[in-house]
């Protein structure tokens, strides 16, 4: 972390996705994954950092986030700013339900844990408001009961579908 | 990112994750989602993971609210109160719930009918009728009877245990006390034979007013009752170990000013101890870690001036969800909650839609931990309708029975 305080301009990383795009972002920000930040101290950051598990498109969402959640230079953040970015999530993560799983997905290979919060918060909300066809559908859930299996497991709780 | 499904892909972690913030009515419908969610929602290991995630984020709270039937409302919302339906069933008098801990309520309607019930997935556990063992060779004069109850769980064994300890007190000095143990593992009830001095200044005529009507405080894997205070003593915290199923006394904290009568309470499933300055003002204290007589701390003092109004009792039920703690859910004389701001020194009657005039309530948890044999593929077991005729009558010699001992 010294290293980063002596220099007067700040040190970039470059992550490469599984598609072969490449993204250059700031290695504050790019700590913000515990990931990235033990491949960084581990003396990764000459070279392009590989992140197998992401696609450019969803990569470029994770670094948008990145730079929003780097930590900021002039010390604790304030209320407002607090109170500025949990909007700013609540508008990341509203995105459509195979996007919110990428995210999810890349929050967890990348042990960013207030994105896996956020994301995870979310699905919950989507779980919570539909029904079990309708989740199976957007979240591509196969029906692996047969129906009189299904049909036994509902009847045992009916008043929770009323 | 290929195979992108909400299903066997999907690292199990995350999953848990998902599923842990969900309420359990919710998680009760998804388990018809598929084989895998069925399965993911019925292991013992996520049910202990969900449970978890709730008490630490105090999420999924509800209180249920007592009065002559029972209601539950939402912690977060107190907005609208909903009737719950337990599973003894009532012809005259009442269903009392006694205990909660971990999403399960334990309720009575009589000494020898009671039964655990988890109301958030309407399974429950009818407790086998295990008979009071009243004095023998006592015929003379009939000794006052008095009955507590307490409800936990004991962390070692992972048991859910019932302590019911019937009192018998004659005005000569008579004492005696027949304290049994239910253990949900083995749904079967034992009888404890070594019952120390202190337990015969237990009972006295209030107790069926005050002291939380003889129902335990649960906090550190152990119930507590106040001993009374009386002519030359002082009140005393008397605790009965589930796990070495014993009883003990607990240290009370130093410097307390005299003159207080004791209750007890539960607050983030901590003990409190609620000191009640002749209904004046009540100091209310906190074991921070259970069985440190060093962790006792103040927490804050409740007056008549700052709630504005007369009280006889004051029980502190939860603090607010948002904010720091600055808020706390008080239950005034049995009948109402209001919370009370304790920055500003003011208090809000709280009003809950559809609940009764006046009520009594406790706090628990919504969860999934299963009653009525493994998983939630148990039968509710229900008792067969004669069981049931026999139960009504014999409710209804103890409803009179307790009325007649109101009037004593």
């Amino acid at each position: 972390m010294s290293s980063t305080l002596c220099c007067s301009f700040a040190k970039n990383v470059t992550l490469r996705s599984s598609d072969g795009q490449t993204f250059e972002v700031e290695e504050a920000a790019a700590q913000v994954s515990q990931t990235i930040k033990r491949m960084i101290e581990d003396g990764c950051t000459g070279s392009v950092i590989p992140v197998p598990n992401l696609t450019g498109p969803v990569l470029a969402l994770v670094i948008e986030y990145f730079k929003k959640h780097s930590p900021p230079s002039d010390g604790c953040p304030t209320a407002l700013l607090e109170m500025e970015i949990k909007d700013w999530d609540a508008k990341f993560v509203a995105v459509d339900n195979d996007t919110l799983l990428d995210l999810t997905l890349a929050a967890h290979y990348l042990e960013i844990q207030g994105l896996l919060d956020l994301t995870c918060h979310r699905v919950a909300d989507i779980l919570n408001d539909n029904s079990v066809e309708k989740i199976r559908e957007i979240f591509h859930i196969k029906n692996d009961f047969t129906p009189e299996e299904e049909a036994e497991e509902r009847s045992k709780i009916q008043w929770a579908f009323e | 990112m290929p195979n992108l499904k909400l299903d066997l892909n999907f690292p199990p972690d995350v999953i848990t994750d998902i599923l842990c913030q969900l309420p359990v009515k919710t998680l009760l419908r998804f388990r018809c989602a598929s084989k895998r969610w069925c399965s993911q929602i019925d292991d013992p290991d996520f049910i202990k993971i969900h449970l978890s995630h709730s008490l630490a984020t105090k999420s999924k709270l509800s209180l249920v609210l007592k009065k002559w039937y029972l209601y539950s409302v939402e912690l977060d919302s107190l907005r609208t109160a909903t009737e719950l339906n337990p599973p003894l069933n009532v012809i005259w008098g009442i269903t009392d719930v006694f205990g909660s801990c971990n999403g399960l309520l334990a309720v009575c309607n009589a000494e020898e009918e009671m039964a655990l019930w988890n109301p958030s997935t309407r399974k429950h556990q009818i407790l086998p009728v295990m008979p009071v063992e009243a004095p023998k060779g006592y015929i003379n004069v009939k000794p006052r009877r008095f009955t507590f109850y307490g409800f936990g769980h004991d962390p070692i064994s992972d048991d859910y245990k019932v302590v019911r300890m019937v009192q018998f007190v004659g005005d000569n000095g008579f004492f005696s006390a027949d304290v049994k143990v239910y253990s949900l593992k083995s749904n079967s009830w034992r009888g404890i034979k070594d019952i120390p001095y202190y337990i015969r200044y237990l009972f006295q005529l209030g107790y069926l007013l005050f002291y939380r009507r003889g129902y335990a405080a649960l906090a550190g894997g152990a119930l507590h009752w106040v001993v009374p205070g009386g002519f030359g003593w002082y009140c005393m915290i008397v605790a009965f170990d589930l796990v070495a199923e014993e009883f003990r006394i607990v240290p009370q904290p130093d410097h307390v000013d005299g003159g207080f009568v004791m209750d007890l309470g539960v607050l983030e499933e901590r003990l409190c101890m609620i000191c009640n300055y002749g209904n004046d003002f009540v100091d209310v204290w906190l074991m921070k870690e259970y069985g440190l007589k060093e962790s006792w701390t103040k927490l804050f003092k409740v007056s008549q001036s700052s709630l504005n109004r007369d009280f006889g009792q004051v029980m502190p039920l939860a603090y607010s969800k948002s904010g720091d703690k600055d808020k706390v859910l008080l239950e005034l004389d049995k009948e109402k909650l209001l919370w009370y701001d304790l920055r500003r020194r003011r208090a809000k009657t709280v009003r809950i839609e559809g609940a009764p005039n006046s009520f009594n309530a406790d706090v628990y948890v919504e969860s999934l931990v299963p009653l009525g044999g493994g998983g939630m593929d148990g039968k509710t077991q229900q008792p067969a309708p004669e069981e049931k005729k026999e139960s009504n009558r014999k409710k209804m010699d103890d409803f009179l029975s307790k009325g007649f001992k109101l009037t004593l």
